[in-house]
């Protein structure tokens, strides 16, 4: 088994996790509340977007490349409005100027399609997006909602602690958890395709993100209530 | 506690050994100056001290003869010690703030031997 | 306004106001294992030690060895305070304490004038009227707090409650009314262990914090915790909102 092809079953295995994720919550009822769809439509974004990195790193046309990295890197974006959303939704309801936080997405997503990416080049791990200088544009917007969402959660979890209630403070827990691992996942597989020349890494860096859905789903699934 | 410098301390003395007989005066000698417009039966002054209602009335009876407190019926009694006797008063109640002059006030209580 | 008379229990102060009323007798109450005990032996021993103020414990049950020993297990040694003349203990019976109490003159005047005493500890009020039952339990209440008034001295009174939950309510004598302070202990059941709990019902004359804290007995004395803030009631506004949303997402 080859580097890429270790990456392309990893994002397979990836979307796969999180496409179950999401069917389960589908099929439990648990898109009932606003709050409960935003999230479930984070888990479809973060599927979807590792649907587009299987086809992507497996695909071997320069021009199908050229247009799937986009689109990953638009999911990407709109997965990452989506946990703002949704962290928004779980501490309060939102205000008028919430949707000020629209406006970089918007601002980038059109980036994205015009001047973020450049072309595409081959490299060991199959074709890979060349990216200008506005790619760091995108990096802080992506990130920078994760990290909007995590002060959220954690916001949560500090009022959830007080009343002492462990099984609360276990699910909020475990969802800061996994918001900040993959925020910080997310930035290393950034990283080990742009500076490492680890072949591996990207691919063991994916694996981990299956990871956190699955501490996710035991906090709907294996509750102590 | 009252923290006033006290007064010449041999007066308070001789005030001691004329109006302080016992531990029971002494207690009814300062329930009544904090709170001189009182008017108490036995009883109900000695459930105020905290002590027995028999050993409140010999204390009264006491400071009656000596003209600190006034009854009309032996029992009712009331704070009428007039102004020299007030400020006397008024003096060893502040002088127990201290503790030499404290320590001075109780040995010739005790020394008395008087419990009521 | 007098100043206060600080406890010097971590905390518990703060819950007062600032601290006890001079001249005061305050009441502890609760079940049996919740720290009445442990309060009275710091009270006494925080005021020797912070505020240089001499103490008299007065035990009906408990021989003056376990006393040593449950303040040792705080911290304190209580056989070196008693023994340097800071700390004096009385074990006595009901009948012969308050025999002493209203002597005019008795031992416990004596005790208290010559000793300059300013802190007094009664553990516990229970006994002595479950021993003595008074007829008119009011009157002697009210005689009894005001015999440990008479000198300034500041008391501390510990009352056993039956129930382990903690009874807020008092039951006749008139000690609610009679008392400048009343301190409930309790335990609480939080996610299937017990905490121990304490709450000022009232303070004559003085803004005091009215929410239930936790605390915790050390090996250093007690130290009073975080209100708790349950579910129900004692959260408000947006927290309960943010307990609604979690609970909602979860459902």
């Amino acid at each position: 088994m080859t580097a890429l092809d270790f990456l392309v079953a990893s994002y397979a295995l990836t979307c796969s996790i999180y496409l179950v994720f999401f069917i389960l919550l589908v099929i439990r009822g648990l898109i009932r509340t606003i709050s409960q769809r935003a999230f479930a439509a984070w888990i479809l974004f973060l599927a979807l977007t590792s649907m587009t990195g299987t086809i992507w790193h497996a695909s071997s046309n320069p021009d199908t490349v050229f247009i799937l990295c986009r689109v990953d890197f638009t999911v990407l974006m709109i997965s990452a409005l989506m946990i703002l959303l949704f962290s928004i939704l779980f501490h309060r309801d939102t205000r008028g100027s919430d949707f000020l936080s629209l406006i970089p997405a918007i601002i980038v997503i059109p980036l994205i399609w015009t001047v973020m990416v450049s072309s595409v080049e081959q490299t060991n791990l199959g074709l890979n997006a060349v990216v200008t200088g506005w790619f760091v544009l995108y990096a802080l917007v992506h990130f920078g909602y994760y990290i909007a969402a995590s002060v959220q959660l954690a916001v949560v979890l500090q009022v959830v602690r007080k009343t002492r209630d462990p099984e609360a403070v276990r699910r909020v827990g475990i969802l800061l958890v996994s918001v900040i691992a993959l925020t910080v996942l997310g930035i290393l597989t950034t990283l080990s395709f742009t500076f490492f020349s680890v072949e591996w890494l990207p691919s063991v860096i994916n694996l981990c993100l299956c990871i956190p859905p699955f501490l996710m789903a035991s906090t709907f699934f294996l509750s102590r209530d | 506690m009252n923290k006033k410098q006290p007064g010449n301390t041999s007066s308070v003395l001789k005030f001691v050994d004329e109006y302080v007989d016992s531990f029971i005066s002494w207690d009814i000698l300062l329930f009544f100056r904090h709170n001189p417009a009182a008017i108490e039966t036995a009883k109900s002054l000695s459930g105020r001290l905290g002590r027995r209602q028999e050993d409140t009335k010999f204390g009264l009876t006491f400071l009656c003869e000596k003209g600190v407190l006034r009854t009309e019926d032996n029992k009712t009694y009331e704070f009428k010690p007039g102004d020299q006797l007030e400020m006397q008063i008024t003096a060893f109640s502040d002088a127990l703030a201290h503790r030499d002059t404290r320590m001075k006030i109780l040995s010739k209580v005790l020394s008395k031997g008087k419990v009521r | 306004m007098d100043k206060r008379v600080m406890t010097g229990i971590a905390g518990f102060d703060e819950m007062l106001g600032g601290g006890l009323n001079p001249g005061s007798v305050s009441v502890i109450k609760g079940a049996p294992g919740t720290g009445k005990t442990c309060f009275g032996i710091e009270f006494l021993a925080r005021g020797v030690e912070k505020f240089n103020e001499k103490g008299l414990y007065v035990t009906f049950e408990e021989f003056s060895e376990q006393i040593y020993r449950d303040a040792a297990s705080l911290g304190f040694g209580f056989q070196a305070l008693k023994d340097s003349g800071q700390i004096f203990l009385l074990f006595s019976s009901p009948e012969v304490f308050v025999n002493q109490l209203m002597a005019p003159g008795g031992e416990f005047d004596q005790l208290i004038l010559k000793n300059d005493i300013k802190r007094i500890v009664v553990d516990s009020i229970s006994i002595v009227l479950d021993v003595l039952k008074p007829a008119n339990g009011r009157d002697f209440v009210y005689s009894f707090v005001n015999g440990l008034r008479r000198h300034r001295t500041t008391s501390l009174l510990t009352k056993e409650d039956a129930s382990l939950f903690g009874d807020t309510t008092f039951r006749s004598e008139g000690l609610s009314f009679i008392s400048d302070t009343l301190v409930q202990l309790k335990y609480v059941e939080i996610a299937s262990t017990l905490e121990r709990a304490i709450v000022v019902i009232k303070h004559r004359a003085t803004k005091h914090d009215n929410r239930i804290h936790s605390f915790t007995i050390t090996d250093h004395g007690i130290i009073i915790g975080k209100p708790f803030a349950g579910k129900e009631g004692i959260l408000s506004g947006s927290p309960r909102d943010i307990m609604k949303r979690v609970e909602d997402f979860y459902k």
